[in-house]
C-alpha cells in the first residue's frame, strides 16, 4: 500500500533539486541547441568548423542584441519629441487622460475579483466531501 | 518575432501620433524661419511644410506628413516621426538627428554628414546595422529563411534556459501558480492585456505632462517590471501547458515532473511560434496570459505552510 501510494504522489517543488528530474529537460535544451546549429552550419560547413561555428556565435549574437545598444541610446530624444508632440497637442492631454482612466478602471475591477478569490486552501477544503 | 514586435511597436505608435495629429488645430499650410532671424523654444510641427533658413534656438519635431528644409541652423534635435527632412549643405545641427519612419536627405552625399554635430539615428540604419551583420555570412539569399529559423530555434533555447533558471530557484512558488493557471487563461489574459494597456498610457501620460527624462524613468520602471511578469509568467504558462502532455507519465519515468513539463510547453508552443501569423498570435496571447499569471502570483494570498485537515 505505501509502495503504491508513494508510486502515485505527484511531483514535489523540492524534488527540482534532485539530478533525475532534469535528464528530459537536458535533452530538450540540447536537442534545441544542436537544432540551431544544424540549421546553419549545414550549408556552412565547406568553410571548416572553427568557421562556421565562429559565423554562428557571431550571427546569433548579432540577431539577439546587436540592435540593442543602438536602440537605447535613440529611446532620449525619441523621448523628448514625443514628450514635445504630446504636450504640444492641444486635447492630446484630455484623451490620454481619459483611455488611462478607463484602462486603468478595468484593470482595477478585474484586480479586484483577483484579490476576492477564496484561498487555494479555501478552495480546496470548502470542495472536499465531508464523510 | 523580434520583427513582429518592432513592426507592431511602431504600427502602434503611428496610430497614436495619427491620433495626435488629427486632433490639432488647423494652421498655415507652411512655416518660414527666415534667415537672419532666430525662434527661441521647440518646435513641434504636424503635417506641414518648414523652410528653416535661420536659427531654432530648440529642437525640431516634425510629425505625420510634415517635411523640412533645412539650411540654417538647430541649436538641439531634429526629430522627424514619420515626416521627411532635407538637410543643405549650409546646414548646422547642434544635437542628433533621428527618424523613425521617414525619410532623411542630406544634400551632400558623403559618408560623415558634417552639417550634424551629433549622431544620426534612422530605424532604416538601426535595422541595416543588424542586415549588415547577417549579409557577412555566404548565405545567399535563397537561405535567409535557414538563418532565421536557426535564430527562433536558438531564442527558445534561450528560453528555456531562463525558465530552468527560475524553476530552481523558485520551485514552490513557480508551480504554485501553475496549478491556477487551467481553468482561467481567459481571465488572466484580459489581466495582462489591461495592465499593457494601462502600462502604456500611463508612460504616454506621463510624457505629456513632465518632462522627458522623469517620464522616461517612469516608461523604463513600468517596461522593467512588465518584463520581469513576463518572463515569470510565461514559465507558469509553459509549465501548466507541459502537464497536460505529460501527466500520463508514471512516477520513475523520463517524462515525470515538471521539469520536463516545463521543457514540453516549451517546446510545443516555442515550436507552434513558428508557424506564420497564427504563430506570433499564439505567443501573443500566451505572454499576455504570462503577465496576468504573474500578478496573480504577487497578490496571491496563499499561506506558505499548508497542514493538512486532520
Amino acid at each position: 500500500m505505501t509502495a503504491r501510494v508513494m508510486a502515485h504522489r505527484p511531483f514535489a517543488p523540492w524534488e527540482v533539486r534532485r539530478a533525475r528530474a532534469w535528464r528530459a529537460p537536458a535533452l530538450a535544451a540540447g536537442g534545441l541547441l544542436t537544432a540551431s546549429l544544424v540549421v546553419f552550419l549545414a550549408p556552412l560547413w565547406s568553410l571548416g568548423p572553427q568557421t562556421a561555428l565562429e559565423m554562428w556565435a557571431r550571427v546569433m549574437a548579432a540577431g539577439t542584441t546587436a540592435g540593442l545598444p543602438a536602440l537605447l541610446a535613440a529611446i532620449p530624444t525619441l523621448a523628448d519629441a514625443l514628450g514635445a508632440v504630446l504636450s504640444g497637442t492641444p486635447g492630446a492631454r484630455a484623451a490620454l487622460a481619459g483611455a488611462l482612466l478607463a484602462s486603468g478602471a478595468t484593470f482595477a475591477i478585474l484586480a479586484r475579483r483577483l484579490s476576492r478569490r477564496p484561498s487555494r486552501l479555501a478552495r480546496a477544503v470548502a470542495g472536499t466531501p465531508r464523510g | 518575432m523580434n520583427r513582429w514586435i518592432r513592426t507592431r511597436g511602431n504600427r502602434a505608435i503611428f496610430i497614436l501620433l495619427l491620433m495626435v495629429a488629427q486632433s490639432a488645430r488647423a494652421e498655415e499650410a507652411s512655416i518660414l524661419i527666415p534667415k537672419g532671424t532666430t525662434r527661441s523654444g521647440d518646435l513641434v510641427v504636424l503635417g506641414k511644410r518648414i523652410f528653416l533658413e535661420g536659427e531654432l534656438g530648440g529642437s525640431a519635431v516634425l510629425v505625420g506628413a510634415a517635411h523640412a528644409t533645412v539650411s540654417g541652423r538647430i541649436r538641439r534635435d531634429l526629430v522627424l516621426l514619420g515626416a521627411d527632412a532635407t538637410i543643405l549643405r549650409g546646414a548646422v545641427i547642434d544635437g542628433d538627428v533621428l527618424a523613425v519612419g521617414g525619410s532623411l536627405t542630406f544634400e551632400e552625399n558623403s559618408d560623415g554628414h558634417p552639417q550634424v554635430r551629433g549622431r544620426v539615428r534612422t530605424i532604416s540604419a538601426l535595422e541595416a546595422a543588424v542586415l549588415s551583420e547577417l549579409e557577412t555570412s555566404p548565405l545567399t539569399r535563397g537561405k535567409s529563411s535557414t538563418l532565421v529559423l536557426s535564430l527562433r530555434l536558438f531564442l527558445l533555447f534561450a528560453w528555456l534556459v531562463v525558465s530552468f533558471g527560475l524553476l530552481f530557484l523558485a520551485p514552490r512558488r513557480l508551480l504554485r501558480a501553475a496549478d491556477d493557471v487551467p481553468s482561467r487563461l481567459a481571465f488572466l489574459a484580459a489581466l495582462g492585456a489591461t495592465a499593457i494597456l494601462t502600462a502604456f498610457f500611463s508612460v504616454a501620460f506621463a510624457l505629456s505632462i513632465l518632462p522627458a527624462r522623469p517620464a522616461l524613468a517612469v516608461g523604463a520602471i513600468l517596461l522593467a517590471a512588465l518584463v520581469a511578469a513576463k518572463i515569470f509568467g510565461l514559465t507558469v504558462v509553459f509549465v501548466a501547458l507541459g502537464r497536460r502532455i505529460t501527466r500520463g507519465a508514471p512516477r520513475g519515468s523520463l517524462l515525470f515532473g515538471d521539469p520536463t513539463a516545463l521543457a514540453a510547453g516549451v517546446l510545443l508552443l516555442g515550436l507552434l511560434s513558428l508557424l506564420p501569423v497564427l504563430g506570433p498570435l499564439l505567443w501573443g496571447l500566451s505572454s499576455l496570459a504570462g503577465i496576468g499569471v504573474a500578478l496573480d502570483a504577487a497578490v496571491s494570498r496563499e499561506p506558505r505552510l499548508v497542514l493538512a485537515a486532520s
